[in-house]
């Protein structure tokens, strides 16, 4: 699309959660009115008191309310925003929406409708990308018709194998085959997860790479053919391929590898015609050979480490880039700075599979201090709603070293309270602390081969006296929860005393 | 009524279990300080509570400690820095009539019980089916993901609950699984 270059006036968020608040706080430094969405379910959540304007779009359940495109642009027009943010899941790599927004005038803050689409259809994006000499793992193109198809072609590459969905992403309607033997309930689960997750049941197979690594690359690509990269993001600690900690930069990648890496993703978005911000996925076997695994065309969770070593804000550079301006940076300027971490607090037992974990958050007290940043959107007495995401909060560090920022980290993650529900928090005290990780050495199967769910005395801290000493006091004085204003520590303790026998 | 006299003061003992260790814990108050023994350790502790928050700020022999403390199902999960432990208390009285053999329960049936809420996208056994340990059953969606609930034993499915569609609870049972 041809227009001036002007910052738009006012932008829609078309999504919830901490990445809205995310985008908003970016729309307010450039002096850019925010319009939020909610459905009935997130009346009460933090990303409206952020906005400007707040719009209610429906019914609790997604389909009915984040994913409504028709509601989401009728309410861009009536509140007269030029452009829409999608943020990432929810509508994010909708090309049908994409398109919407290009029909009727409003700018979608994201690549073009065609590139997502292309993109967004795992198979088709392969085939652009073999075509582009861009490498890529062998498999099948086609989406796969029955169980008998997956099974030939599984033998043809040699188990093990991965289902996945062709029009998905984040884990969903993925299954790895081991034998001919699982290919059934695999192929079964994969189909339904893809259907109910995408509405598209498409999946398709491919080699499996044992205990690869995943490395993405980010990118930026103006409407005038610029582009440049931003280094590289260590993913490789996921669970069901749900990413949980990353990193910049990869301690597997050097400085060789790295101008290798962000040469090749720039051939595959251009290959693609991409524009905007975006990610270009890879998988790094252990002999150091990548793979093209796909492009993310949106913004990605995992976002901030890349700007705390870049010190470029991704979201405002999306926006500059929709607004029409020419990318303002040249690959040569851009000279990534230390180390930087997130982990991801999600709404999950890990001491029970990582299974959700709901109901209302009754302490909080966020970690703070040097170089630590929060992206976050829930609040003390808040409830998690069921409907959407687990993912609560992200908890980012940056160090002048790798040490340095596990050390931030570390201490981030000790002064962390959330009380109330389960969250990962225990996990990622874990993981940072464990030799493995530390001295860089782990793959996507690093939970399944060292996190038990329990955590062992070697890395644990807090002698566990001193849970004695709690359990103990808290039994002997009272269970009740001292009420807000309450002024009856020394009267409780006589009561419960008197109930005990201690006095 | 718990604890004895010594020298005047009221003394508490617990049988306590962390973490697969057994500790007794002797725990007395002077002068607003505590004072706790665990097996052959001595602590003084003082503990403030953070009002409003439920949380326990504790000075162990000079050492700093926030810990939160919340029960469940019996056991008292303790929360300090981000680490979990799981502490169970008993007093003298408990401890005595709480003999080994008790807690033995000869199982006849075992439940399957949703891990937590969500919506059964199918279920995968039939009535009268056999089952061994590990035997997907029902398939239930939460936030986004389908995670399968399996058998926790082996046995012949007696009772299906749910059915494909149903709005569930954590804990509600969906399969009861006969042992026999």
């Amino acid at each position: 699309m041809k227009r001036k270059p002007e910052l738009f006036k006012k932008v829609l968020v078309a999504n919830r959660g901490e990445i809205a608040v995310r985008v908003s706080r970016a729309l307010k430094e450039m002096g850019i009115e925010c319009v939020c969405v909610y459905s009935e379910a997130d009346r009460l959540s933090s990303h409206i008191a952020f906005a400007d304007e707040a719009y209610s779009i429906g019914p609790a359940p997604a389909t009915q309310s984040y994913l409504n495109i028709e509601r989401i642009i009728e309410t861009a027009k009536k509140s007269g925003c030029q452009a829409v943010h999608p943020g990432y899941g929810f509508l994010a790599e909708s090309h049908e929406f994409a398109r919407a927004c290009e029909d009727q005038g409003i700018v979608f803050i994201g690549p073009g409708s065609k590139s997502i689409e292309q993109m967004g259809f795992k198979t088709q994006a392969r085939k652009i990308m073999k075509g582009s000499g861009v490498p890529v793992i062998p498999g099948g193109e086609e989406p796969l018709s029955d169980e008998a198809e997956a099974i030939t072609l599984a033998e043809k590459f040699g188990y093990p194998v991965i289902i996945k969905a062709s029009a998905g992403g984040g884990g969903k309607g993925m299954r790895i085959v081991r034998a001919a033997g699982e290919m059934k309930s695999a192929f079964k689960t994969a189909r339904n997860e893809a259907e109910s997750a995408f509405g598209n049941p498409a999946i398709y197979i491919e080699k499996y790479i044992d205990r690869p690594r995943h490395i993405e690359v980010q990118i930026l690509a103006d409407n005038y053919g610029s582009m440049v990269y931003l280094g590289e993001r260590e993913c490789s600690i996921q669970r069901r391929y749900q990413k949980l900690i990353e990193e910049s930069p990869s301690p597997a990648i050097d400085a060789k590898k790295r101008k290798l890496l962000g040469e090749t993703a720039l051939k595959a978005a251009e290959a693609a015609g991409y524009r905007n911000a975006g990610t270009v996925e890879f998988i790094l076997d252990q002999s150091g050979r990548f793979y093209f695994l796909e492009v993310n065309t949106r913004l990605q969770v995992e976002h901030p480490v890349t700007e705390l070593t870049t010190g470029i804000d991704l979201v405002k550079e999306q926006i500059r880039i929709a607004s029409g301006f020419p990318l303002g940076i040249k690959q040569k300027d851009i000279k990534p700075e230390g180390s930087a971490i997130e982990c991801r607090i999600y709404a999950e037992d890990p001491s029970n599979d990582f299974l959700p974990s709901l109901g209302k958050i009754s302490r909080l007290r966020n970690p703070a201090g040097p170089w630590v940043r929060m992206e976050n959107y829930v609040y003390e007495g808040y409830d998690v709603p069921v409907y959407y995401d687990p993912l609560i909060a992200k908890l980012i560090t940056w160090g002048q070293t790798r040490p340095e920022a596990l050390a931030r980290m570390s201490r981030a993650l000790e002064e962390y309270v959330i009380e109330g529900i389960e969250t990962t928090i225990p996990f990622h005290i874990w993981v940072i602390r464990d030799e493995n990780f530390r001295k860089g050495d782990f793959s996507t199967s690093y939970i399944d081969e060292h996190y038990t769910g329990k955590p062992t005395d070697e890395h644990r801290k807090v002698p566990s006296d001193v849970a004695l000493i709690a359990a103990a006091i808290n039994r002997v004085e009272s269970t009740a929860v001292p009420k807000k204003g309450s002024t009856g520590t020394t009267n409780r303790w006589k009561d419960t005393s008197r109930r005990e026998g201690v006095s | 009524m718990e604890g004895y006299v010594k020298k005047g003061r009221r003394v508490v003992i617990y049988y306590a279990s962390i973490n697969g260790r057994d500790a007794k814990i002797k725990i007395e108050k002077k002068n607003d300080m505590y004072t706790i023994e665990i097996d052959d350790r001595s602590y003084v502790v003082d503990r403030q509570h953070l009002e409003g928050s439920g949380a326990l700020s504790l000075v162990v022999d000079n050492k700093c400690y926030e810990a939160s403390v919340t029960r469940s199902d019996g056991a008292l999960l303790v929360c300090i820095s981000g680490e979990k432990f799981e502490v169970t208390l008993k007093d003298e009285l408990e401890y005595r009539s709480a003999s080994p053999s008790a807690r033995h329960t000869g199982l006849e049936s075992e439940e399957i019980r949703a891990p937590m809420p969500g919506v059964v996208v199918c279920v995968e056994v039939e009535e009268g089916q056999r089952v061994s340990a590990g035997t997907a059953a029902v398939i239930v969606e939460a936030m986004k993901m389908q995670n399968e609930i399996s058998a926790p034993a082996g046995g012949t499915v007696k009772q299906i609950l749910v059915r494909e569609g149903d709005v569930v609870d954590s804990r509600q049972v969906l399969v009861v699984i006969d042992r026999g």
